[in-house]
């Protein structure tokens, strides 16, 4: 599974069809090995548009590292997610879609943030658990971003929820999709249709046109 | 832990600068608590010093004051500095009840120390009587100052000038009117008379008139002093109004207007309301008003047997000005009247403070919020900020991506582990995550973003939602008024919220 340790995997010049799942996005035709092309596709995506993300990206991390550390936290990685820190450990930049946390910080988060709501919730706030609850692991550091679920016996494609304290009390497959490689497609198309623009003075990825997000994207609450 | 008060008013000086509507004053107070019984000798205290109220022609009032503190601590080991989250807030006692400010300023201290001057926000209250400063740290108790009274009030928006005319009005009819208004004085030039009663009727033989003399002395005098002469000429609260004109606390609502804290909101011409301050005397509770309206005490006399019976005082001094224990606010009170206060800070109709939802963001875990603190600073910076109108994150993502505050906290957040970037206002309203491009191209927005505890962070996002549930915001209309709603920052108290049907958490 630690495809960036096996060898260069392929870019993808024809993106992945994706689909309503019972009302839930996902790839068509998942297999665990797509996100490391995936994520190849969107490096060279960014790297057309003056940006060197190799620069900004941390090195990737081992399999074993990434099942050490969720290990202390009673985790269990999913593929992809071992397939996601084997890209990169975290950015010192954020990236169009998402700003990656290292491994370590994202536990720490876990750790020191999440986990206190879920012993000893605040009065009136126990039923706010933003999508993530216990065993999932947030993405980024931002209340806002998108979540993972490592809990054990997790089902693959994995499911991922855009975290958000209003999460799942009106629509129960609003802000959920399937599968790391739906949202790293999403951001690919985002990027040929010139949703992001690297702006050099502000060192900083800009979102130029927010129509050239994809709509389902939009529409899923996962933009 | 065990915290005692050792309450030492240093010095409570009055130094009367009158202008029609401005009063400056001097008081002072000291708060010191040990911080434990372990540590006995805690160098713990607070220490304002008030340097003076004034009260603009909007009706409200101003206080300035400085202060310097140490041993507040954020931890048992760290103090309290400007990147460190102690809370300060003012609290100002009337004989009508009590004000709480929590919109105290950022300060700034070395390390065990911190000192700063401030200019509170202004607000309306026309029965000052006190204030008291405190802070509060992560670890321990609060420390305050205790009462520092303000005994001005006298003069706080009444026209002295007015009031000479008065009292000259009401010795009209007197045969001896420099004799009525001074019952008591000093005896220092051997006459039955005593010194001011000569120096009156010296300054109308030389053509200076009763009223002229009356209003140079009032200029001069102390509030003891002025008190005194106002309560000799008969110089009552009611007569003052009713020689004064004005809008009164005691008047009947005019008829389309509604009564808020220090005045009426009435329809103007334009449509909208406009904010009438009461201008009347102080009201009847005012505790320095009732002084003028006792009979003169009796003379002091000196000991028998001296032969001296000139008093020891040139007056006879009113009792100092206590603060009456005022009847324990509600929480909900307290909002109510820090959202007025903050409404017409923000120049915004305080009528709305009953007919919309008020989200009154409170403490993390009993301890202030550091989210809270800079929803207070932000609005302070921008007052359109206080009232914002709801959006659900559904909507808002058809506008904007999540990921709208990453081109920003390189500049605004760097505040490491443990930090998350906050935003205010609240991403999930109208006016939150609004980016615009600035002139040399790069992304710009007017959120206020500030790096704070990923904890208090969340904490506040939970509640923001709940809050929005609760009053049912989510189910109006988009552009529907009722999606708006006011955030008052108070913490001093658990969030909470008032829903504009009156529903509260």
């Amino acid at each position: 599974m630690d495809l960036f340790r096996r060898g260069e995997p392929m870019t993808l010049r024809d993106l992945p069809e994706i689909y309503l799942d019972n009302g839930i996005p996902a790839v068509r035709d998942w297999t665990p090995g797509l996100l490391a092309g995936l994520l190849k596709t969107y490096e060279r995506e960014v790297s057309s548009r003056g940006f060197s993300p190799r620069e900004y990206l941390k090195p990737g991390l081992s399999e074993d590292a990434v099942r050490f550390q969720l290990k202390r936290i009673d985790m269990e990685p999913p593929s992809e997610l071992i397939t996601w820190f084997g890209w990169a450990n975290g950015s010192s930049v954020h990236f169009p879609g998402i700003w990656p946390a290292a491994l370590d910080q994202a536990v720490d988060r876990y750790i020191q943030v999440d986990l206190e709501t879920y012993d000893d919730p605040e009065p009136g706030l126990e039923e706010f658990d933003w999508g993530a609850g216990r065993g999932w692991l947030r993405l980024a550091l931002d209340n806002y971003t998108k979540a993972i679920d490592c809990r054990p016996g997790h089902t693959e494609p994995v499911e991922i929820h855009q975290t958000d304290p209003s999460f799942g009390f009106d629509n129960e497959v609003y802000g959920r999709c399937r599968s790391l490689s739906t949202l790293v497609t999403w951001w690919i198309e985002g990027l040929r249709a010139g949703a992001h623009e690297w702006s050099a003075s502000a060192r900083a990825w800009v979102t130029a046109d927010f129509s050239a997000i994809p709509v389902l994207q939009k529409e899923s609450g996962l933009a | 832990m065990r915290w005692s008060w050792n309450r030492k008013i240093r010095a409570v000086g009055t130094s009367l600068a009158l202008a029609g509507l401005v009063v400056a004053s001097l008081a002072t107070g000291t708060g010191a608590a040990n911080a434990d019984d372990s540590s006995p000798q805690d160098q713990s205290y607070v220490h304002a010093n008030v340097g003076s109220v004034t009260r603009g022609s909007d009706g409200r009032l101003s206080i300035h004051f400085s202060l310097s503190a140490s041993g507040i601590r954020t931890s048992p080991s760290s103090p309290c500095h400007y990147s460190s989250y102690c809370i300060g807030s003012i609290d100002v006692h009337g004989a009508s009840g009590s004000y709480t400010s929590l919109s105290l300023p950022n300060y700034y201290g070395g390390v065990n120390s911190i000192s700063g001057s401030f200019t509170s926000p202004s607000f309306n209250m026309n029965d000052l009587a006190s204030i008291n400063i405190n802070f509060i740290g992560d670890h321990g108790a609060p420390l305050a100052t205790p009462d520092i009274p303000l005994s001005e009030d006298v003069a706080f928006g009444h026209d002295l000038d007015a009031a000479a005319r008065l009292a000259t009005a009401n010795l009209a009819n007197s045969a001896d009117p420099c004799v009525e208004a001074f019952p008591v004085g000093t005896h220092q030039q051997g006459s039955s008379l005593n010194d001011q009663q000569i120096e009156c009727e010296e300054a109308r033989q030389q053509g200076t008139s009763l009223q002229t003399f009356f209003e140079t002395f009032l200029k001069t005098a102390s509030a003891a002093q002025i008190a005194a002469l106002l309560a000799n000429t008969g110089t009552t609260a009611s007569s003052y109004s009713a020689a004064n004109g004005g809008t009164s606390s005691s008047d009947p609502v005019p008829s389309g207007c509604s009564a808020v804290l220090g005045g009426t909101l009435c329809p103007s011409v334009t449509g909208s309301q406009t904010f009438v301050p009461y201008t009347d005397a102080p009201p009847a509770q005012d505790p320095l008003w009732n002084y003028n309206q006792q009979e003169p005490q009796p003379q002091p006399s000196s000991p028998a047997g001296d032969g001296d019976d000139s008093p020891s005082e040139p007056y006879p001094t009113p009792a100092p000005i206590t603060v009456a224990p005022t009847a324990p606010q509600s929480p909900l009170e307290l909002i109510k009247r820090q959202c007025v206060a903050d409404a017409v800070q923000a120049s915004i109709d305080p009528s709305k403070c009953e007919t919309e939802s008020i989200f009154a963001t409170g403490q993390y875990r009993g301890a202030p919020s550091e989210a809270t603190q800079h929803d207070a600073d932000a609005i302070a910076a921008n007052p359109n900020f206080f009232e914002l109108t709801y959006e659900t994150s559904a909507e808002k993502d058809t506008e904007t991506d999540r990921t709208w505050i990453d081109p920003f906290k390189a500049q605004n957040c760097q505040g490491g582990t443990g930090t998350q970037c906050d935003e205010f206002p609240y991403y999930s309203s109208e006016q939150g995550a609004q980016v615009f491009t600035a002139p040399d191209g790069s992304p710009a927005t007017d959120v206020s973003l500030r790096s704070i505890s990923a904890s208090h962070n969340a904490s506040q996002g939970g509640y923001y939602t709940a809050f929005g549930r609760q009053c049912s915001l989510p189910a109006q209309p988009k552009g529907d008024p009722k999606r708006n709603f006011l955030v008052v920052p108070m913490n001093m108290l658990p969030t909470t919220w008032i829903c504009s049907d009156g529903e509260n958490q």
